[in-house]
């Protein structure tokens, strides 16, 4: 079942579906330079010297407070402005649901 | 903590007291609503900033400010990588399945997440498989929660005279009772005093006064968490300070040794844990009370730590007189990684005791990464939160707020025990007592001793909001989904309050009994109740919101399938370490195996199993007014 275009399909249903996988890769796309980075040079290296940057091993900087800042900045961009609002009651469906559902159909 | 703790005593006592009056205003506000919804879910009535801070209040444990800190201190920045998935653990534990699962759970009426999964499937077996596995889990975690309150609350008060006296009544009554008489005194009267507390206020107030209160505890814990900060980075001398010498510093010996004495003791005398010991310049300090008998200069055998960095050894000389006291080392447990290696703190993966390839080797580090995230998603104290929020706006605005409450929480932890790390030497005796003794140490340096109340009052926070939670959990799994969902349909509601009340005190008091001798790391027990939990819920939960073609069959067995798999890793780890801790297969986190094996059960049983009712999949998959497919 092609859930988006299906206006059949529950829309709390088919908006959850959409940005569950949107969340699925931003997490990997966040734990692909965490990992990636924290593994590459935050591991023991005989010939890298301690740099800080702030105080803090600049591993740890780069590898996981900017990405942290970066993280907390989209978690709160896609949940504020990506997120659908839906009733989430069983009740009669709202106006704007009933165009939009006319809409998906034309 | 010093003459001081009187000012914490106060301090701790006033908190206590606002509690109970959240919880009195909570018992006001649920009069005249049906009881059984508000008193396990506040009528589902919850807004921003109640769901947003019951949810990160619920999360932040007694791991967070008890086991979280000891491991900091003890292996060093690489605990910024290991905690490192918290930053995108708001969006996909509250944003993957939350609204969703709300709408599910309205639709089948749920309270609980037994009944949420009883109801998509309209299968009662269904029901009773994730009840069991439920109560299970939970009381795991609740056991451990338990030991932080009463660990917290020794610390708080172990020089304050009335706890003293209060301390000598319970051993003399509790010295001939079995199992009872095992529990350090100390720690079972402030297992009691916080045990009491915090049934009381559930018993009392239920869901709702869980929310407010966790509200207020989730203030606290940010307050507390930044007036922390502020303390250890000024008295360490800034962060680049105590990196550089964390970079310095190498692991303690851990020691089983003899002490001689330069005369005999007269009468039979101990030497209590902490105590430092200056031999010839070498530094030890006492892991358990050294036994010295009637009239011998020798003592018994006994654990100690032997301090190895050169600067600390100057500097806790300089303070410990060498008084003649000679330690003769009978065994000596080295370090499996990081033994004498200096900057081990430093980088990943950490020094270890247990394992070769350091405490965070590589394939743990993804693992965690993995596991953080989807574990919180799959634990039902926060499912059941999703159950609460009134809409989805709610929902979205929680997931910002949260996303900011952690980002400074998790990360501040790291930086603060980095410090602790300088600041307080030789807590490798006791690791899950840095953090009261960093709050301690920090406020009495700083001259505003009355100022550790609320400090310590931040893990306290921290285990009250996970305890109450889990103890809802757990009763209303019993009330909710067997009582009242397979033994008397139509019960009545003064039966199903008192019924409540009384699972509610029940569940709390057996807690209590198997916490009166826990074992030494919080964290063992945690990860193990939190891998658990999540290895049995979440697969069979997100194939149930999200697929229509799921079953009652496979979300039995994939519960089934992974808590077998959490068992099996659990007890291959125990047979081959003797460690309550699971087997990390391949490298990986065991929790990825036991999401492995749930998954395949789900599936296996979905495909030779009968096909989902049409009438199923139109209730929850299609709009309410479309066309019969």
């Amino acid at each position: 079942m092609p859930v988006q275009s299906d206006p059949n399909v529950d829309p709390v249903y088919a908006s959850s579906l959409r940005e569950l996988k949107w969340i699925l890769i931003i997490w990997l796309i966040n734990a692909i330079w965490v990992v990636g980075y924290c593994v590459w040079f935050g591991y023991p290296d005989e010939e890298r010297p301690l740099t800080t940057v702030l105080g803090m091993p600049s591993w740890v900087f780069w590898g996981v407070l900017v990405p942290w800042i970066v993280a907390a900045t989209v978690s709160s961009w896609f949940a504020l402005t990506q997120m659908e609002d839906h009733p989430l009651d069983e009740r009669e469906p709202t106006v704007s649901e009933h165009n939009r559902g006319r809409s998906d159909e034309a | 903590m010093n003459g001081d703790s009187n000012a914490a005593l106060i301090s701790f006592i006033a908190y206590t007291i606002i509690v109970f009056l959240l919880a009195a205003l909570s018992n006001r506000a649920a009069k005249g609503r049906e009881f059984v919804g508000e008193y396990f879910l506040g009528s589902r009535s919850f807004g921003v900033w109640a769901f947003a801070l019951t949810f990160a209040a619920t999360n932040a444990s007694g791991g967070t400010f008890m086991g979280f800190p000891a491991l900091v201190y003890s292996h060093g920045w690489t605990l910024a990588l290991w905690i490192a998935a918290f930053m995108i653990m708001p969006l996909v534990s509250m944003a993957m399945i939350g609204k969703r699962l709300n709408q599910v759970a309205r639709k089948c009426d749920a309270l609980t997440i037994p009944e949420v999964l009883r109801g998509r499937f309209e299968s009662s077996s269904v029901g009773l498989v994730a009840t069991g596995l439920l109560v299970f889990f939970m009381f795991f975690y609740l056991i451990a929660q338990f030991k932080a309150g009463g660990k917290i609350l020794s610390t708080l008060l172990q020089d304050e005279p009335v706890f003293q006296q209060a301390v000598t009544v319970v051993t003399d009554a509790t010295s001939a009772i079995p199992w009872v008489n095992q529990a350090d005194p100390d720690y079972l009267v402030c297992l009691l005093v916080f045990s009491v507390a915090v049934i009381v206020y559930v018993v009392y107030g239920g869901f709702r006064a869980v929310v407010w209160t966790d509200v207020m505890q989730g203030i606290v814990m940010f307050v507390g968490v930044l007036v922390m900060l502020v303390l250890a980075l000024w008295q360490v001398g800034g962060l680049e300070n105590a990196t550089r010498k964390m970079a310095r510093m190498t692991p303690p010996k851990h020691i089983v040794a003899i002490v001689s004495l330069p005369d005999p003791v007269v009468t039979h005398q101990s030497v209590a844990k902490g105590t430092w010991i200056n031999d010839s310049g070498n530094i030890y300090r006492v892991a358990e009370p050294v036994i010295f008998p009637s009239g011998a200069s020798r003592s018994e055998s006994a654990k100690f730590i032997e301090i190895t960095t050169p600067f600390e050894i100057e500097q806790i000389a300089s303070q410990v007189a060498d008084e003649g006291w000679r330690v003769e080392v009978t065994e000596t447990t080295a370090y499996k990684y990081g033994s004498d290696r200096e900057g081990v703190y430093l980088t990943n993966p950490g020094p270890s005791t247990s394992s070769e390839l350091g405490f965070l080797a590589v394939g743990s580090a993804i693992s965690f990464f993995i596991f953080w995230p989807f574990a919180a998603t799959g634990q039902p104290s926060n499912m059941v939160r999703l159950l609460s929020f009134k809409d989805s706006r709610t929902l979205r605005f929680s997931v910002f707020t949260v996303a900011i409450y952690y980002s400074i929480i998790y990360f501040s932890l790291v930086v603060i025990f980095c410090c602790a790390r300088v600041l307080l030497p030789g807590m490798e005796i006791d690791p899950d007592r840095t953090m009261p003794e960093l709050a301690s140490r920090l406020t009495i340096n700083a001259g505003v001793p009355w100022l550790a109340g609320l400090l310590v009052a931040a893990p306290f926070a921290a285990v009250m909001s996970s305890v109450d939670s889990f103890l809802l959990v757990v009763s209303s799994a019993v009330v909710r989904d067997v009582y009242q969902g397979h033994i008397n349909r139509d019960a009545p509601e003064h039966k199903l309050r008192w019924l409540s009340y009384s699972v509610t005190v029940v569940v709390g008091v057996l807690a209590v009994l198997f916490v009166l001798n826990p074992p030494t790391y919080l964290q063992d027990l945690i990860v193990f109740a939190t891998g658990g939990l999540a290895a049995c819920f979440l697969i069979p939960m997100v194939l149930a919101l999200y697929w229509p073609r799921m079953t009652s069959s496979g979300a039995i067995a994939g519960m089934i399938g992974g808590t077998l798999t959490h068992l099996l890793l659990t007890c291959w780890g125990y047979l081959l370490y003797r460690e309550f801790r699971p087997y990390d297969l391949g490298g990986l986190n065991p929790f990825l195996w036991d999401l492995l094996g749930s998954t395949i059960a789900c599936l296996v049983a979905v495909a030779v199993g009968p096909a989902p009712e049409d009438r199923l999949i139109d209730k929850f998959f299609r709009r309410q007014d479309a066309p019969h497919a």
